[in-house]
This record gives structure tokens, sequence and C-alpha cells, in this order.
């Protein structure tokens, strides 16, 4: 069967295996806003050219054009189809990139709406694999090509699951429901719950404002502009991913995936196959947990094989605020199985803290002698009180911090085994708890040291096929590590796959 | 957990292709420290206390000295297991390190062994699996034999005739065929 997908300008179909597509040709408009830097630096260069020296002037233009020709390459060079058996994607004039990906192999598709899409009614198609194929973006492509794509590639696996049998059944459906739906009046809690980025995103303004301002009272040259640019992009980017956690914020359950849309200009799907969830990830920071509220991710598995670089491809966002206890009943849906009690959950083995505490001072004593060298070579150019001062300060300051986050961690640090996911909490201010199923553990890993051994505790690891979701305890006393590990082994599924 | 009984562990020669293979290094490491000796006296102002040769001679010795016993311990620290379920590791000398992999979970089974693993007829198995932390147990210096029954028992298709063992085998060829499971194999995982 080869799909006859959309108008598109096919081209001959050589071997019999179904006519090639074109991309629509909004992509260079796309593409030419992805890559506004080096347009306008060719625009730049070529409107620029036109002096004297001949030569120059013919560097200059191929170094503009040079610079342009990129946002022509996928328009001009892009083309898909599909196979029975094979999605296949051919890119690329100098350095050509042919990727047949086994439809088999497809985890998930995905969609995304740029600002030009939006404009143009178009889209692009992800396109995402197992086994490190990597990832195919077919777009742009008009709406009703992409829905018909979309249809013809979702994966059958996602709709399917296997028993313990190995039979193939189908997947249990799950209700239609509305997960999150946010808009701007949900913006200040979301913001406040972000404490780590909306500080990053107030130190990069104001670094950002000082070099403007410096700028424009001549204290800096207008060269400082180089430093400033990154930081103005760089705060307009943390601010983007904060607002689009709340403007147009939605996700919802439709039969059997997770659907998150986000994004107010430029809009994008993500599409999670229950299937593949490889975990919830929830998140409470200090505000959240005063307006009792957390973040909840489901991660999915390293479909691309680009996970351990882009660690957030494989995690996506459902509830940036949902009320606090909100992950029992999600996850329940999400991993399909019964989530351990509040009254399973067990802190770490006590020696932990006096093991957490030795850390830190081995780290002070280390820091004393760093500070006994640093004031024999320079007791001749600081004061004597001064340096003794700052050694005090910092000698003492930062274990006693480090202790202090340390002994926070050891009590939030929980893990609990249950009847279907092990789960582990985790974290000093912001805390951190996974839940994975037992049936989707990869693989599990018990080490300790000399010290641990001494106090028969070990550090446990569930592995996942997810690179944004894995279990790890700390301290665990040994036989429950082995219990842990023993009881995820045996209840992996039988799938074989991710 | 460390002691639990059932772990093969690694051939005589493997300690000797250990030895060989890190007594390399040390040997690049004693060349080094000469140069830098022999360098200094002739080029340096400075006149060392100790006569040419014998602080870098000291120093590997005192590297074998630890080292020797080292590779012993570290050798005889590892392990592997197969059972129905899973397959383990167990390797480390001060931090000791247990890994344990569902057979269902196996993505791919290698081989690989390099010519001095190849002339003392060893080799390195590598089971692969999803996982993005763990996502290879490896077992060094196995005998070429054993690693290839091991990755014959444990590829995908070997694990999934295991973990579903034909409940009507239609022969007495099929019930004790290659891809059965194995008639000894240890005891489950204790906890």
């Amino acid at each position: 069967m080869t799909a006859d997908i959309g108008p598109g300008e096919p081209r001959q179909d050589a071997d019999g295996q179904g006519p090639w597509h074109r991309l629509h040709p909004g992509t260079i408009l796309d593409d030419a806003l992805q890559r506004i830097p080096s347009v306008l630096l060719g625009l730049f260069l070529i409107f620029t050219s036109g002096g004297d020296d001949a030569v120059i002037e013919l560097i200059q233009l191929a170094i503009g054009f040079a610079a342009i020709f990129p946002v022509v390459i996928r328009y001009m060079t892009g083309r898909y189809r599909i196979t029975p058996e094979l999605l296949q994607w051919r890119v690329g004039l100098f350095t050509k990139v042919h990727t047949d990906l086994p439809r088999h192999r497809i985890q998930s598709v995905d969609t995304r709406i740029s600002v030009v899409g939006r404009v143009l009614g178009l889209q692009s198609v992800v396109v995402s694999s197992a086994g490190g194929e990597g990832e195919i973006r077919i777009g742009l492509i008009d709406a009703p090509t992409a829905d018909h794509l979309r249809a013809e590639l979702t994966p059958d696996v996602a709709r399917t699951a296997t028993s313990a049998g190995g039979d193939v059944v189908a997947a249990e459906e799950v209700t239609e429901t509305e997960l999150a739906a946010l808009d701007a009046s949900d913006l200040p809690r979301v913001v406040a719950v972000d404490v780590g980025r909306v500080l990053a995103l107030i130190i990069t303004l104001i670094a950002g404002a000082g070099i403007i301002a410096g700028i424009v009272t001549g204290v800096l040259g207008p060269g400082s502009i180089i430093f400033g640019l990154p930081l103005v992009l760089g705060a307009l980017g943390i601010g983007r991913g904060i607002v689009t956690e709340a403007i147009g914020f939605s996700s919802g359950l439709r039969a059997d995936r997770i659907h998150v849309s986000r994004g107010i200009f430029a809009r994008s799907t993500l599409e999670a196959p229950l299937a593949r969830v490889q975990g919830v990830t929830v998140k409470r920071t200090i505000v959240a947990r005063t307006i009792d509220t957390e973040r909840i991710s489901v991660d999915t598995a390293d479909v691309s094989g680009e996970g351990s670089r882009n660690p957030g491809q494989a995690q996506t966002l459902v509830h940036p605020i949902a009320t606090q206890g909100t992950w029992r009943r999600w996850a329940e849906t999400f991993l399909r199985g019964s989530v351990p009690d509040q009254e399973r959950f067990r802190r770490v083995a006590r020696v932990s803290l006096r093991r957490r505490w030795l850390a830190v001072a081995r780290l002070a004593i280390g820091l004393v002698v760093v500070l006994a060298f640093a004031f024999w070579i320079t007791d001749e150019w600081i004061d004597e009180r001064v340096f003794l001062g700052v050694a005090l300060a910092v000698g003492l300051a930062i274990p006693l911090a480090l202790g202090g986050i340390e002994t926070l961690r050891y009590r939030n640090e929980r893990w609990a085994l249950g009847e279907d996911q092990v789960a582990f909490r985790g974290g000093a201010l912001t805390t951190t708890l996974v839940a994975i199923p037992r049936i989707r553990a990869q693989g599990t890993m018990i080490s300790a040291n000399w010290f641990q051994r001494r106090h028969g505790i070990a550090n446990l690891t569930v592995d996942t096929a997810s690179p944004t979701v894995g279990g790890t305890g700390r301290d665990l006393h040994l036989d429950d590590a082995s219990d842990v590990a023993a009881a995820v082994l045996t209840s992996a599924d039988q799938e074989g796959g991710v | 957990m460390w002691t639990t009984a059932g772990f093969e562990g690694l051939p005589d020669a493997a300690l000797g292709v250990r030895r060989l293979r890190s007594g390399a290094t040390i040997v690049i490491v004693g060349v080094v420290l000469a140069l830098l000796d022999s360098g200094i006296r002739f080029l340096g102002d400075v006149e060392p206390a100790l006569p040419p040769l014998v602080l870098p001679a000291i120093v590997v010795v005192a590297i074998v000295a630890v080292w020797w016993p080292w590779t012993r311990l570290a050798w005889r620290a590892w392990g592997w297991r197969l059972d129905d379920a899973t397959f383990q590791t167990r390797s480390g000398v001060y931090t000791k390190v247990w890994k344990g992999v569902p057979r269902d979970r196996v993505q791919f089974v290698e081989v690989t062994a390099g010519p001095l693993q190849r002339s003392a007829g060893l080799a390195t198995l590598v089971v692969r699996t999803a996982g993005v932390r763990t996502p290879a147990v490896n077992v060094v210096d196995l005998e070429t034999a054993v690693a290839e029954d091991l990755r014959d028992r444990l590829s995908p298709e070997s694990s999934a005739a295991s973990a579903h063992p034909d409940p009507e085998p239609h022969s007495e060829q099929e019930s004790t065929g290659p891809w059965a499971p194995p008639v000894d194999a240890p005891e489950p995982l204790e906890p």
C-alpha cells in the first residue's frame, strides 16, 4: 500500500515504490526566519557590495549568497515518500542526508506550527523513531497533507499493547479528558512557581539592560552591543518559555495519547503515546508547595536517539501548576497501574545523613588547606585580618550551606515499591518525584563503596529508556535495594522493547 | 548481593591479559618519568638530590606494588550470572557494582575481541538494552566460547523463546534446541 498524500508535486516513481513529494514553498520563508542572523548578514553583504575592488566585491557577494543559500536548500532538495515499509526523507545538496525510517519503528508523530505556518496555514510533521535513526521533520506542508501524513504514520504499536503471553491485544482506550487549559490569568502563578527560571530571566535582563545603558551613556563603546544582544535574546527566550506555559497552554488525553499544545504565535502540538510513557515526573518548588501546586511531566522513550543531547525532547510538560496531589490520579492513567500509597514511601538509611556531613567535612578541610596556601603566598599583599575574615566566611559559610542543603535533601529523600510502580523522591529546596512503571525498567544497578558496605547501605538506580527519568535512591539499606532490584527485574514486561 | 553464590568468574587467562594491558600503561608512565628526569638534569639548572632515574624507578615500583594485587582483586571481583529471567554482573574492589538486566529487555548482544584478547582466547561480551543510564552491560575478558554461548543465549529471539517456551513442543528436538532455557540455570536472584 502506497500512500497518496495530497497535492504537492510528486516526482517520477522510478522504482515503483511510490512518488516523491516536495515541501511547500513557504518552507523558504520559514527557514529564513529561523536563520535571521545569517540572512541579515547575507543581505547586508550583497547590498553593500559594489566597491572599486572587483575581487573584494566578488568575495563579498559570494559570502553573502553563501549565507543566504541554506535557506532555500531544504525546499529545493527536501523530498519525502511513504512506502509500505518505510518513510523516506532526502535532503541536502553538498551533504546529502538520506533517511529511511522503518514504519514499525515510528514511535511518535508530532505537529509543529511556526509563525509562518500559522499565517499560511501550513504545518510541520515531526516523526520520531526508536533505535537512533533520528527525527524527521517534514515541513512545511499544507494542513490536509499533514493530517493525512499523520494518520498514515501514526504507529500501530501505540494503539496496541502486548499481553504477558506475548500476544498483541488492543490497548485500553482512555476517556477523552482535558488535563490543562491555561490562559493569561494563570501567568502569575506559572511565573511564581518557576523560581529558577525567573531568577535567570531577571539576571539576564539586568545584565542586558546594564550593557545597553552603558552604551547609551557612553561608558561602553557601541561594539559592546555584541555582548548585550545575546543577553537580550536569551532573556526573550526564557520569557517566551515561561509565558507559553500559561497563555495558550493546553493538554489532554485523546484515545491512547497525551496531547500537549503550546505557543502563542508559533504553536506546537506534542503527542506522547501512552504505550511509550516511561515515567511521570512531579516537581514542586517552595512557592509551588506554598500555593499547593505541582508541575507534572511525562517522560517518553529516547525515541530519536537525541535524548542524551537534548533531554527536553523526551519530557513533555502536561501541567505546570496542577493542584497538589493530582499526579497520583494522572500517574495511574498514564502509567496504567496503581501508584504506591503515601504510607509505602520510606526514608533512606539514617546513616546517610552522617555520610553526607562527613563529605561536607572533607570539603571544609580541603577549603582550609587551599585558604592556608593562599594566605602563605599572599602574605605580603593582603592585610592579615582582612584575609582571616574572608577565609572564615568562606571556610565556614560554604560547608555550612552545603551541609544544610544535604540535610534538607536527606529529609526529602524517599522511595516506594508499589505493586505496579516504583517511585523515588528527592531534592532539597525543589523536590522531584519520579514514578516509574515496573514493567518499563530496562535494568537496575546497585553500587556501594567501602563505607556504604560497612553500614549495609547502597545506591540503587532503576534505568528506563527515557533520558529524563530514572529512579535513583541514595543510601538505601542494602536489603531494600536488593528487594527493589529483584522486584523490578522480575516484572519487566515481555515486549523486549521500550 | 556481593557474595551471592552462582556467579561465574573470569578465566585465569583474563588476569594475565589485564596485567599485560595495564602493564603497558605503567611502562609508558615509567618512560615519560625517565625522560622528564633526564630532561630536567640536562636542560635545567637544578641538581636533583637523587641519582639519575632513581625517582622514576621509585614511582614505578610504588605503582606496581599497588597495581599488582589490585588487578588480582579486581579480576576476582568480576562475575556474571545468567538465569531464566535476568543477566547479572558484579564488579569493583572499593566501590562494588551490581548490574541486572531483564533478558526480555536485551536489544542486541555483541562479542568483540582485540588482538591481545584473541591471542589468549578471550573476548568482550556487550549486552545492550534501550536503557539510557546503563545502556550496556559489558563483561570484559570472557573465554571466547563462553562469550559466544552467552551471545546466543542472550540474543532477543533466544530470550523470547526462553521467556515464552512453546507450551506444546512438537518434538524432542525442539524442546532441547539451542533456544531452550539453560538446564543448569542458577537459582533466581536472592534479595
